[in-house]
């Protein structure tokens, strides 16, 4: 197990965001977390991702408590994120945001050049290197978050709403990418609304409710699962 | 404790003239996410103000009011369409610049008009003393206050029950929440300005026959008014009101049994205190540091 | 600190070296007096300036207190030698050593504060530093500030004839020049600009933005407490009234702001341009009509900040740039 969540709960003063969630990520997986807005995933994520600490629960990481760790302690760890509302370091260019992501892993300015390069080349951003990050629409700028956590060599990467807002060319390009990168031997849990590349990716589906894990299993389980159905799909994803 | 009494009062009025001060300062801050490092300047020339319609005309501050307030709705809304308007959807390090750019302007024509020389409002009738509870208080402190309480008390109510307060109230909380609401939140952070400086135009009629008139008297009350802000909270006009008070007693009961010299040390060790270990105050927004807003 | 091409940092370099040997140059051609105090001046400034780059600039922690750490360095020496007879150069270190200490106080403010509630932080800590000089009359003389008496001697830090001073101030300014350009092509620099930009996302990326800021507000600290020693060294007199004022807290900012904050050269020219615009005004309209230089000063900062914020460095970059486009075509 690469992930491990165990009984993590969250709460601000009164509302409990995320509530005794459990579940784990294997190495070489990818897991979807779904459900409706506001349903706590975001929240989750922050907690994994050490931006906020769990009110109770663990999470482990390759076999590490992670619990309560800052941000910069887990990503050294193998464990990146990136954010469902990008933030690129605007003024800088694209290589620039990359290699600050680079030089987490290498301390050397040629070696880390050499590795914020490669991670273009994976993004397929290299013909935009030079632009300036503010510069870019929003497809590239979702790619270049992805490029930048790519450049600290994470052993699991945690994509938030990675294909929010694109259109369907740039949808196929960043699955295309998800499925690169999963490939490279990089374990991957995603949080998606977009359905099509829930169910074509991810091996396994975890969906939240209320802040509760309410499901969990392949695509097609999840399809037919009626809670699932009734709390965020709707009937139109029942596979016949 | 003979001293008590006096000390009480003496707090009392100059709390309700911190806290006009600071209302502007919260007010500002609260619905516009500005820090208005001018605020200080906008009080002294108010003061000036003051001094030049008595010295001039003879006009008496209390009735010059009437003069200072459509005069510092004027400049309100003009400072803001010139210099903070364009800078409010800016990085912070131009807002910071933008409005400390502009208390430097503004001291320095105070200097090059008026000359450093400190100026004292005289009024006639300053030395009447009437005794309250044990206590002596001056007449004109006793309007200052009166004046102050009656004003914010106005000011409270405007804020609650008037549609143009609701929208401030709003755009304080969630300006994007606000527009979609459709309040046309440009309009509101132009009046959240102009009556931020309304209350300092109005406390700096009140206070130029109490204290001397100079360029820089402004930093002095700014820095204050700031110690209150942080105190009550950022944004919060209920803690302004409450933070002022505090921070007068600190000042006269303070300055009583410390001495002058280190009653200032004392209230900006409270100030840093509070900003250390709880930044949002007594009613300001909590978190709202980390955002930097 | 826009993408940093290896031809712009290198035509920085020569601007730079050019800069570095016209100062030089003065003193060694002229017996002009005045100038030749003018230009340590601007030399001092643009350290200084240099050195609140490296927290505000690089770092983008704004800091407006920096004036605590300059009095406190101009202090150190100076109390040191007038108690202790210690001599300057070892007062200075140890200024530096307090400073550093006294930094972390201000780090981790920064660490919990951002944008205008740090500013107010720094802003209270330079004025309770002020407020203590200038009542602790035992210690310090109060108001009544400092002198140092005039002793020349290289072992006293005091030097009879302006060129000594010139070529020192000139190796403080330089040390910093270099260091900071040192630090924009490390990897230091890239993970300051990360922080700066988006501090959520630099700390996604693994950057411990704490052990940053406290990195940058101590090596800036230290780099101005340096340059309050010389200035106490210098003019042979403190206090507390001028070391600890705000309006030089806000002045080592806007040189930088003016200049180009996220770049080596930035600073120094912001810091030449200032002082340059203040002696100049100074001279027309000074003595009487004080305060008229500031006016156009405020002004400047409300103008520039707005429409150029990245600083003439970046702003006149930009504008060749497009000149020579528009040649081209």
């Amino acid at each position: 197990m690469l992930l491990e969540l165990e009984a993590v709960t969250r709460r601000f003063g009164g509302l409990t965001a995320v509530s005794a969630v459990s579940f784990a990520v294997s190495e070489g997986d990818v897991v979807g977390l779904i459900g409706p807005n506001g349903a706590g995933k975001t929240t989750l994520f922050n907690v994994i991702a050490g931006a906020l600490p769990p009110s109770s629960g663990h999470i482990r990481f390759a076999g590490t408590d992670i619990t309560g760790e800052r941000p910069h302690r887990i990503c050294q760890q193998g464990l990146a994120r990136t954010f469902q509302i990008v933030k690129p370091f605007g003024n800088l260019s694209v290589i620039d945001n990359v290699l600050i992501g680079a030089f987490t892993r290498v301390r050397e300015r040629d070696a880390a050049y050499a590795e914020a390069e490669r991670a273009l080349e994976v993004s397929g951003l290299a013909r935009w290197r030079d632009a300036v990050a503010r510069s870019l629409p929003i497809g590239l700028r979702k790619r270049l978050e992805v490029a930048r956590s790519l450049a600290t060599r994470p052993r699991l990467l945690l994509l938030d709403e990675a294909m929010n807002g694109l259109n369907p060319t740039e949808l196929g390009e960043m699955m295309a990418l998800i499925r690169r990168l999963n490939s490279a031997g990089i374990s991957i849990l995603l949080i998606e609304h977009v359905m099509a590349a829930v169910m074509n990716l991810c091996s396994r589906i975890v969906v939240i409710h209320h802040g509760e894990k309410i499901a969990e299993g392949p695509p097609h389980e999840i399809a037919r699962d009626p809670r699932v159905i009734d709390a965020y799909l709707g009937e139109a994803y029942l596979i016949e | 404790m003979e001293a008590l009494p006096q000390l009480i009062v003496s707090a009392i009025v100059l709390g309700g003239i911190y806290s006009l001060v600071s209302i502007g300062l919260t007010l500002i801050f609260g619905v516009m996410r500005i820090v208005n490092f001018a605020h200080g300047e906008f009080l002294m020339l108010s003061m000036y103000l003051a001094v030049g319609l008595f010295a001039v005309a003879g006009i008496d501050p209390y009735l010059g009011l009437l003069v200072a307030v459509p005069a510092s709705l004027l400049f309100g809304g003009l400072i803001y369409y010139g210099v903070v308007r364009p800078v409010v959807a800016r990085p912070h390090v131009v807002q910071i610049f933008t409005t400390l750019g502009l208390s430097i302007v503004l001291q320095n024509t105070a200097l090059f008009l008026w000359s450093g020389n400190f100026r004292q409002l005289r009024l006639p009738y300053a030395g009447t003393v009437l005794t309250v509870a044990g206590a002596a208080v001056t007449l004109p402190q006793v309007i200052a206050f009166a004046v102050a309480a009656a004003f914010t008390v106005a000011l409270f109510v405007w804020l609650r029950f008037t549609y143009l307060g609701k929208a401030m109230r709003a755009t304080a909380q969630d300006r994007a929440a606000a527009t979609l609401v459709g309040i046309d939140t440009d309009k509101v952070l132009m009046a959240a300005f102009v009556v931020g400086t309304l209350c300092v135009g109005i406390a700096g009629m009140l206070i130029a026959p109490l204290f001397a008139t100079y360029p820089t008297v402004g930093l002095q009350f700014v820095l204050i008014a700031f110690v209150v802000v942080v105190l009550g909270g950022l944004g919060s006009a209920v803690g302004a009101l409450l933070g002022g008070m505090i921070v007068a007693f600190l000042d006269v009961v303070g300055g009583y049994y410390v001495g002058t010299a280190w009653k200032e040390v004392l209230y900006f060790l409270v100030f840093i205190a509070v900003l250390l270990l709880r930044p949002a105050g007594l009613f300001g927004q909590r978190g709202a540091e980390h955002l930097g807003m | 600190m826009a993408a940093l091409s290896h031809s712009a940092g290198v035509r920085e370099h020569w601007a730079a070296g050019v800069l570095f040997a016209g100062a030089l140059s003065i003193p060694l051609l002229t017996d002009n007096l005045f100038l030749q105090d003018a230009l340590i001046f601007v030399l001092l400034w643009a350290g200084l300036a240099g050195a609140w780059n490296i927290a505000g600039g690089f770092a983008g922690q704004l800091s407006l207190g920096h004036a605590a750490f300059f009095g406190l360095g101009a202090y150190s020496s100076t109390l040191l030698k007038i108690y202790l007879g210690v001599s300057p150069w070892v007062g200075m270190l140890c200024g530096g050593a307090l400073v550093i200490a006294a930094s972390s106080f201000i780090a981790f403010a920064a660490t919990r504060l951002r944008g205008p509630y740090f500013a107010l932080v720094t802003i209270a800590f330079a004025t309770v530093a002020q407020i203590v000089a200038a009542r602790w009359y035992s210690f310090t003389r109060g108001n009544e500030g400092l002198s140092i008496p005039f002793n020349p001697g290289l072992a006293n830090f005091m030097f009879a004839a302006k060129l000594p001073w010139t070529l020192l101030v000139l190796c403080y300014v330089a040390g910093i020049y270099v260091l900071s350009a040192w630090i924009r092509r490390s990897r230091l620099g890239y993970q300051f600009a990360g922080m700066r930009e988006e501090e959520d996302a630099a700390q996604a990326l693994g950057i411990d933005t704490r052990r940053l800021k406290v990195v940058a507000i101590a090596l800036s600290a230290f780099l101005t407490a340096l340059g309050g020693t010389f200035y106490a060294q210098y003019v042979g007199f403190v206090d507390p009234g001028y070391v600890f004022s705000i309006d030089l807290s806000v002045k080592f900012a806007l040189m930088c702001i003016i200049g180009g904050m996220g770049t080596a050269l930035g600073p120094i020219l912001g810091a030449v341009l200032i002082t340059a615009l203040e002696i100049a005004l100074r001279a027309k309209w000074g003595g009487e009509r004080s305060g008229l230089y500031l006016i156009v000063y405020g002004a400047l900062l409300i103008v520039v900040v707005r429409s150029m914020p990245e600083g003439l460095v970046a702003g006149t970059a930009q504008v060749w740039k497009r000149w020579r486009a528009r040649r081209v075509a």
